[in-house]
């Protein structure tokens, strides 16, 4: 199995964020979280990506044991994600941030020659800044930009890790209607690519990418299945959707 | 065995508690401040000499302790309403790192000017109570007793203030959050205005009741700061509760140590335990883990 | 395009350090004795505040103990020269090698604590080694009185010595010192490493998200920081023949925080003229009033008041802006 969650549970004093949440997930294919705010996706993301450790449970990736392992090591291992507030380095120019997010896989190497001369990353990110659109942008500040390009910038530093498994936190919170339709371009264009996981409040934008759909409500899986399943589903309906479908 | 508790270590624990005592006093002002304002100040210190020197003056003049107490405490206070207008005004909402500097270079200032002003050398001051009293056998001076006494006074008074009163409500509303105060019509400015000048006030306060006992010298703040620097960061920046407990815990083990061990080393053993809560707590003893 | 402007800057960038050298070089031939002394003094504490710029500039990590790897580096050199063997190198190797330990202790320790905490804690690391050295009465450091008449031997270079008893000499090896000092850092702040300090002094909850380990960046940045300070500090115990408990102090650690500041921090030669620019001022007012440490105070009050940037500090962020990476 290529990642695997299983039995994930993590509290907060009385409030179960996470609970018991289990699922599994073949390599290439792109899973949606979706629930009402407060269902526990983004404490998800960060029990999954080691912000805090869980407490019970584990996440399995590619065979192995990552539970609880730092976020550094994750990138390491191909794990990144993207953070739902815009988490960029505000005082670098954008070509800066997507380098410095490049270098990450190698970090060991080479450490104390150049920047400029560092072929490989400096490649890299001229190529992702090229299919974010911001290679006009490029020695921008990064704090000077507009609030959808900051997005583009955070999802272009996930990327530039050069990750199997990527974890979007709402990409497009935020976003103009314009800018969520780019994304969900951007999307396909990943898919196949990488696999991914990717919280998401626009349905359509839901529908349009997702292969298959999680449904979480008050840190319990409500549903996960096809996406067709899982607008049939009765449960969903009445927690989520309410009278809109 | 008895013997050696009352005659040797009796007479320590209560060194332990004057000199707690004395430290809470400077230690409460900059906790409160930081709590506040979040204001690290560095020349908390020389509020506290400052304080000393007034006291000796008015003493050199009026050669009477009970009209040179009061009198020092307003000389500090308006010290600390003038430093506040002028200068700390500047500095809310900037890192903490400025901060320090800013202070540190107005310790540097005071320092040297009450050195041209008072000059270098270190000066005595008559113990205005020089009778003893005998507990369970062992001679210990009043004087420090009335310190002990006058100590716990007054930290029950800051924490009734702070508990009890409007004003400490307010004090506290702003802590929590000085936006929200503000807009519910509370003078965030006055409040820091005010609570500024107490915390500089008492430290003025502990300067003048320590002369006697200790000597008055231009840099005597200096070696007070960093033992009260130490308690507010054990006891977990800005929490009161957890800077009482850290002074007496530094004023205790500065004092039985040095039974054992020479002064100075007991005093390094006071950077040791700093080091050692760091370790195991980064954000203080009572601080929240995470918190900055 | 891009290549041929990098070859245009490259010939920039070495007229001007050409020139900036060669004035440096000439300089001592119009000055007197006593200013050749208190230029030595100014360019070797402009390594001190370059290497504070390392932690405080680049990683954004405030420290108030600096001072402590200054002295431990100048009594490594005063022992070195006085007990063990008259080499200014070996003196060199002993600094970096006592501080590079210092550094990495105290980094490591106490770098779990952020902000205001890690300065506060560094500060008293950096006042627990100025105690025990300070009370060192009885062993050949001399506690309070200082670690005195460290002798100045010749600088072997090659087939060259250099008589070092000599001002002027000592000047112009001090100059190379702080070159060779200013180019090792910046190759450092230019390197991968030096943009995963930027990193975190910017966002550092983002940084091991992208592989990188937040904490060993940060003390190996404190490492080399305290290297370069014991450096800086070996050199000036060599200079004035003793090491006493004067650079540990803490008033020490908050001088060279200004300095640095005043030049304008993140920018590595900003520290370094800041540091000559206080070195000379403080000698300027020292000769006119008894109390320079009134005034010096003032202009730490000025600083944080009026330019908590610094003077290369304005320029700096617009620079940054031009060039992009």
């Amino acid at each position: 199995m290529f990642f695997e969650v299983k039995e994930l549970c993590r509290s907060f004093g009385a409030l179960q964020a996470v609970n018991n949440v289990s699922f599994t997930l073949d390599e290439g294919t792109t899973l949606s979280i979706i629930g009402p705010n407060g269902a526990g996706k983004t404490t998800l993301f960060n029990v999954i990506t080691g912000v805090f450790p869980p407490d019970k449970g584990e996440v399995m990736f590619k065979g192995t044991h990552v539970t609880g392992m730092p976020p550094d090591k994750l990138c390491h291992r191909g794990i990144a994600r993207s953070f739902q507030i815009t988490n960029i380095f505000q005082g670098l120019s954008v070509f800066e941030n997507i380098r410095l997010a490049c270098q990450g896989r190698k970090a060991t190497k080479r450490m104390f020659s150049h920047v400029s001369k560092l072929k490989e990353p400096m490649e890299e990110a001229e190529r992702i800044l090229d299919l974010l659109g911001l290679l006009d942008l490029r020695d921008w500040r990064a704090g000077t930009l507009s609030h959808g390009d900051q997005r583009y910038l955070e999802i272009g530093m996930t990327l530039a890790a050069k990750p199997s498994l990527v974890l979007f936190d709402e990409p497009t919170a935020g976003m103009t209607p314009m800018e969520t339709k780019a994304t969900i371009e951007l999307i396909h264009k990943l898919k196949g690519m990488v696999t991914i996981i990717i919280i998401e409040h626009d349905i359509n934008m839901v529908f349009a990418v997702s292969d298959r759909i999680l449904v979480m409500d008050q840190g319990n899986v409500l549903a996960d299945g096809l996406p067709e399943e899982v607008k049939a589903n009765e449960a969903v309906k009445a927690a989520y959707f309410g009278e809109e479908i | 065995m008895i013997d050696y508790l009352i005659y040797v270590i009796l007479p320590q624990v209560l060194h332990g508690l004057v000199w707690g005592t004395v430290i809470a006093f400077i230690a409460l002002g900059l906790t409160i401040i930081f709590g506040l304002m979040d204001i690290v100040n560095f020349a908390h210190g020389e509020y506290y000499m400052v304080g000393a020197f007034m006291g000796y003056t008015v003493m050199s003049v009026i050669p009477n302790f009970w009209i040179a107490v009061p009198v020092a405490v307003a000389c500090v206070a308006v010290l600390g309403l003038f430093t506040e207008f002028i200068l700390f005004r500047r500095l809310y909402g900037r890192d903490p790192i400025f901060h320090l500097l800013l202070t540190f270079g107005l310790g540097m200032m005071f320092r040297e000017a009450a050195q041209l002003i008072w000059g270098a050398e270190t000066k005595r001051m008559e113990v205005p109570v020089t009778a003893t009293v005998e507990l369970l056998g062992t001679v210990y001076p009043v004087y420090r007793l009335l310190i002990l006494g006058i100590g716990i006074c007054v930290i029950l008074f800051i924490w009734y203030l702070l508990r009890y009163t409007s004003a400490g409500a307010k004090i506290r509303a702003v802590a929590q959050d000085r936006t929200m105060a503000w807009a519910l019509g509370i003078k965030v400015p006055l409040i820091y205005t005010s609570v500024f000048v107490g915390g500089v006030a008492l430290a003025g306060f502990a300067g003048i009741l320590m002369s006697p006992i200790n000597f008055v010298y231009p840099t005597m703040g200096v070696d007070v700061i960093l033992r009260a620097f130490i308690v507010v960061v054990i006891g977990g920046l800005g929490n009161v509760m957890g800077a009482l407990f850290a002074s007496l815990l530094i004023g205790e083990v500065e004092a039985l140590a040095s039974i054992w061990i020479s002064p100075t080393i007991a005093e390094t053993l006071v950077f040791v335990i700093l080091i050692i809560t760091m370790i195991v707590r980064p954000a203080g003893l009572f601080g929240k883990a995470g918190e900055r | 395009m891009a290549k041929l402007n990098s070859v245009s800057n490259f010939k920039k960038t070495f007229l001007v350090h050409a020139i900036i050298l060669a004035a440096l070089a000439v300089l001592p031939l119009f000055l007197n004795g006593y200013h050749q002394k208190l230029a030595v003094e100014a360019i070797i504490l402009s390594v001190f505040a370059m290497s504070l710029d390392l932690v405080m500039g680049y990683a954004g990590i405030a420290t108030f103990g600096h001072a402590a790897f200054f002295g431990i580096g100048g009594y490594a050199m005063g022992v070195m020269l006085k007990f063990l063997f008259p080499s200014i190198w070996l003196g060199l190797i002993l600094a970096g090698f006592c501080t590079a330990i210092l550094a990495f202790f105290i980094g490591f320790v106490s770098i779990r604590a952020k902000g205001i905490y890690f300065a506060i804690l560094t500060l008293a690391f950096a006042e627990v080694v100025y105690r025990i050295i300070f009370h060192s009465y009885n062993t050949p450091l001399g506690g309070s009185d200082g670690l005195v008449g460290v002798p100045t031997p010749m600088l072997h270079l090659g087939l060259v010595d250099i008589d070092l008893r000599k001002t002027v000499n000592f000047y112009w090896v001090a100059v190379a010192f702080a070159y060779l000092s200013y180019l090792t850092c910046k190759l450092i702040v230019g390197s991968p490493f030096g943009s995963i300090l930027s990193g975190i002094r910017e966002n550092e909850n983002r940084v091991p998200f992208l592989g990188f380990n937040v904490k060993w960046s940060k003390v190996t940045a404190f490492v080399l920081a305290g290297i370069f300070a014991g450096f800086s500090g070996a050199m000036f115990t060599a200079f004035k023949t003793y090491a006493d408990t004067e650079q540990l102090n803490f008033l020490l650690s908050g001088k060279v925080i200004v300095m640095a500041l005043i030049g304008g921090i993140g920018t590595l030669i900003g520290p370094m003229v800041g540091a000559v620019v206080i070195t000379i001022f403080e000698s300027i007012i020292s000769t006119y009033f008894r109390a320079h440490h009134l005034i010096i105070g003032a202009l730490f009050v000025i600083v944080v008041i009026f330019m908590p940037k610094g003077l290369f500090g304005l320029f700096a962020r617009k620079d940054r802006n031009n060039n992009g990476s």
